[in-house]
């Protein structure tokens, strides 16, 4: 069949291979299917295939003929997007520009503090940012109406359109951060310096070098920030509901989670659709630019470090800057909630203080529910993970090396997991395991199943690895009388090890992280941290909140030194 | 022309170990091919990216045309884009977003005053012909080969008419073939152009081939400046000795000073007596390494006349050469390196006895 030059497969390596590609389509394809079913089955209340459903165009037209989607959750989407977005950019960007090209002090550290809120749930961002900037008792309003002698709320106010987006964008900046310290390490220094000795000035090489040989670079996290964005589920649901925001993910939700009546499944997949269109259009945009940007990848020259621009008297304003952006989307979220969950939700002042308490720890830990959800999330991240890494290593594997027919397919099915919204995930996934006749719905099984559609950056991963890696290592053990499977295990696997636990390092963060898929598909079996968190948030329990919030912090922050070993900058060589 | 002098800079190697340019001094005159010819991380690169302006050095002077455009004593420092130079990378730096056209076009496109469309394209065509380029002007520069490339680095370098060009190891990411060939074109161009020139570069052949004068560098410090026929016939350590060509080392102990001109050094091992001109610093008594290189060995099968000025050894092996095999000849427990004419057909395992010409042998001290 072509699968191999060469050096044949076996039947055991024909089954692994052929069972990796069906798993992949499977998680990635099945959910999506069913769920472009069900947006024209009805009638309301009914699953796609339960005895009475039929066909029907009513879900569309009840969803499109609405006033609200024009009115509201098509603007509400796009202003949020497009300012989350905006924001972002232009603070990673100076952030990454900084840390990677210039003279800042003490860069290492800031490139580690920059990253911590990746590490941590976005759902724990948001429940700090209320307790921060609530209107009414938010630490920072109490502090400034205490300083300015206001009274009443205020003056700032986190449930408005400008504070979901300054949530939302401080949540993304350290991905987006990454992604562009990663362009900016890559860029050669000879193509400036080449136009310094050109004859021009830093500015005009700044504008007319620099820049542009960034820009696909660049625009590609630009794409991606848009593309993540649309797919945010938990600050729309904490910041924007409150603040009457609507925008695509919640109102999918609000469909499946209606105030009145049973779930309308087909109406949510009809809400869906026109999102994963535009996901998947997004995603085709992205993956333009990705192979222009690798085509801008110049040889560099070796030997020569990247020499970092002086900033000279901006240096100390600059680093003041980068620390006081550290500080309050890193460090002071990591305070306020470790101090409620001690001292309870009350602002801390000089004249009463409060006494520290670990009663909410105590009720926390002894709870029975919280050592099932960390148990359930740390084997639901692991399991998906390990699945994913396998699955995205064999893929990568034949996408790289064989020659296959329909190769083209299962890289576009692989990597389509990035356009595909989480909410549209769960939404599939949850039309797809009530429907299938296996007792999976309900179980950790299903997130992990669901998780698991995210195969698209082991998949990309482990490709790029095996490029780099001479076909003839492989082909070594196959004249030394090695089985492809043999060779699989005791080569292949062995030499993609460095690429396959960051791999796996990266989807047990996501997974740890993940609200979205888990809150869709919840149930009291299944119950994950970042769920169990949200539900003491909504019941007021400020203390207990932040005190899972805090588990969670210490659980992450191993991680980091990690992540850090993995991402960072190699000194300063690289 | 340029003008170097006692340049100190202390700078990262590539490998990672710290290092300090020494002292660094030399003089280029106008029209020269000046080569800066040592091991990696000698320093040439920091000294040549000294004079481009990129690099800032901690002590010395830089004069360009007469013009001081770097002195750290008194805190001049005239950044590269003010320097009249051009100046090819290593990576040759061709930008991606810009043409084969646009690159080369460039220089013009950001000097003061602006220049009308009309001249910026005469001359960028009239430099493009200079490299053999002329028909790839509208050519994307990312899928340019290696070769191509260099050729348009060296084109944006030139356009500016600059009085000064740097080239920072140009040929050492080419394939064999194509370097040999860029060389003889490099040298073709730099000759017509008449431009003065400052070569980096770590390969002795080429350095020997292109340059009017080298310069040879080791740990941050000059060790030796001559033409190349000077650093050929006189190397005055065995460092460049060894470094500018396939030099064979013998060493041994001077024992005598025989009349005016001569001595006598016995080798070691028993490997037999040579009788040598006087050299400044000969000293009867003092260990010495003579060096002498393969074609100035006369390789018999037979004993030669006097026993003098002849070493005895064994074949230890034969590399076919072509017109000549390279035979290397075990001598009291060295190995010697000689050419003999390919139709003698010597054979392993078979006896020789060397001939040296005393007049081409070159002695040093031992350290």
């Amino acid at each position: 069949m072509g699968l191999s030059r060469g050096s044949g497969l076996g039947c055991s390596g024909l089954f692994v291979v052929g069972a990796a590609i069906v798993t992949a389509v499977y998680l990635v394809s099945a959910p999506l299917l069913m769920l472009v079913v069900t947006a024209f089955r009805g009638p309301d209340d009914f699953l796609p295939f339960e005895p009475d459903a039929e066909w029907t165009l009513e879900h569309l037209r009840t969803i499109y003929y609405d006033p609200v989607l024009y009115q509201v959750t098509i603007p509400d989407t796009l202003t949020f997007v497009i300012g989350s977005v905006v924001c972002t950019f232009v603070i990673a960007f100076s952030l990454a520009w900084l840390v990677e090209r210039t003279d800042l002090p003490w860069r290492n550290v800031l490139f580690t503090l920059i990253l911590f809120p990746l590490l941590v749930p976005t759902i724990v961002l948001a429940i700090a940012w209320i307790y921060l900037f609530g209107p009414n008792a938010g630490w920072v309003n109490v502090a400034l109406r205490s300083l300015l002698g206001l009274s009443g709320d205020g003056p700032l106010d986190v449930f408005t359109m400008p504070g979901l987006i300054a949530c939302q964008s401080v949540a993304l900046v350290p991905f987006v951060f990454l992604l562009m310290s990663a362009t900016l390490r890559t860029m050669s220094p000879a193509l400036e310096e080449a136009s310094s000795t050109s004859g021009a000035s830093p500015w005009t090489t700044f504008r007319r070098v620099t820049l542009p040989v960034l820009r696909p670079g660049m625009l590609a996290p630009l794409i991606l920030t848009a593309l993540i964005t649309l797919e945010q589920f938990e600050m729309p649901l904490l910041v924007g509901l409150p603040a009457r925001i609507n925008v695509f993910s919640t109102r999918i939700f609000y469909e499946l989670n209606p105030d009145t009546g049973l779930p309308i499944y087909g109406r949510a997949a009809a809400v869906a659709l026109p999102f994963l269109v535009i996901g998947l259009l997004l995603l085709g945009v992205y993956n333009r630019l990705i192979r222009e940007a690798d085509r801008y990848v110049t040889v560099t020259g070796r030997g020569y470090r990247p020499r970092r621009l002086p900033l000279g008297q901006w240096r100390w304003p600059a680093f003041t800057a980068a620390v006081a952006y550290v500080g309050v989307t890193g460090i002071l979220p990591a305070i306020v909630l470790i101090w409620i969950s001690l001292y309870g939700y009350g602002m801390p002042s000089l004249g009463s203080w409060p006494e520290v308490s670990l009663e909410a720890y105590r009720n926390v830990i002894n709870d029975p529910v919280f050592i099932g959800a960390t148990l359930n999330t740390l084997m639901v991240a692991g399991a998906s993970a390990a699945l994913v890494v396998v699955l995205g290593a064999v893929i990568g594997w034949v996408l790289a090396r064989t020659r296959m027919p329909g190769r083209a397919i299962l890289d576009v099915v692989s990597f389509a997991s990035v356009g595909i919204p989480s909410v549209i995930a769960g939404l599939a996934a949850m039309l797809l395991y009530l429907t299938l006749p296996v007792a999976l719905y309900g179980t950790v099984w299903v997130l992990v199943l669901t998780y698991s559609y995210r195969l698209a950056v082991t998949t990309r991963m482990s490709r790029v690895g095996l490029m780099q890696m001479h076909t003839e290592l492989e082909e070594a053990s196959a004249v030394s009388g090695g089985r492809w499977l043999t060779t699989l295990r005791r080569v292949i696997f062995p030499l993609l090890a460095p690429t396959l636990v960051s791999g796996f390092v990266l989807l047990f963060i996501i997974g740890v992280r993940e609200f979205t898929l888990a809150m869709i598909l919840g149930s009291p079996d299944n119950l994950v941290l970042s769920v169990l968190l949200w539900r003491f948030f909504e019941d007021g329990s400020a203390s207990e909140a932040s005190a899972v919030a805090s588990l969670i912090i210490l659980l992450v922050v191993p991680v980091i030194f990690v992540l850090r070993r993995l991402v960072a900058p190699k000194a300063e060589y690289g | 022309m340029l003008k170097v002098a006692q340049l100190s800079k202390s700078f990262a190697t590539a490998d990672g170990g710290q290092c300090a340019l020494n002292q660094v001094e030399f003089e280029i005159h106008d029209g020269e091919f000046f080569a800066l010819l040592g091991p990696s991380g000698c320093g040439k690169t920091t000294t040549l990216r000294c004079v481009a302006g990129l690099e800032q050095p901690d002590n010395g002077t830089i004069s360009i045309r007469e013009q001081v455009v770097a002195d750290a004593g008194e805190g001049v420092h005239i950044p590269a884009h003010e320097r009249e130079i051009g100046m090819v990378f290593q990576s040759y730096a061709i930008w991606p977003h810009l043409n084969v056209f646009e690159n080369v076009a460039y220089p013009l496109r950001v000097c003061r005053p602006r220049l009308n469309a009309v001249e910026i394209d005469t001359r960028v065509r009239e430099v493009l012909t200079l490299v053999s380029m002329e028909e790839f002007a509208e050519r994307a520069s990312t899928v340019l080969s290696g070769g191509q490339q260099q050729r348009v680095a060296l084109a944006r370098a030139l356009i500016r008419q600059p009085s000064l060009l740097l080239l920072d190891e140009p040929l050492s990411n080419l394939d064999t073939r194509l370097r040999q060939q860029m060389q003889h074109e490099l040298s073709d161009l730099v000759e017509r152009v008449a431009i003065t020139t400052l070569y980096v570069t770590h390969d002795q052949t080429e350095a020997l081939a292109l340059a009017d004068r080298i310069a040879v560098m080791r740990d941050g410090a000059i060790v030796q400046i001559g033409t190349p026929e000077e650093l050929y016939e006189r190397p005055q350590t065995s460092f460049v000795a060894s470094f500018l060509g396939r030099a064979n080392f013998l060493s041994g102990r001077m024992t005598e000073i025989e009349g005016e001109d001569s001595s006598v050094i016995m080798l070691d091992a028993d490997g037999g007596r040579l009788r040598l001109p006087l050299v400044e610093d000969s000293v009867p008594g003092v260990r010495y390494d003579v060096v002498i290189k393969p074609e100035d060995l006369t390789c018999s099968r037979t004993p030669p006349g006097p026993d003098e000025n002849v070493l005895v050894g064994i074949i230890e092996r034969v590399n076919f050469q072509g017109s000549y095999c390279e035979c290397h000849v075990r001598v009291a427990g060295t190995t010697i390196r000689a050419q003999v004419p390919s139709a003698s057909s010597v054979g392993v395992s078979e006896r020789v006895w060397l001939t040296i010409n005393p007049e081409r042998c070159t002695l040093f001290a031992s350290r």
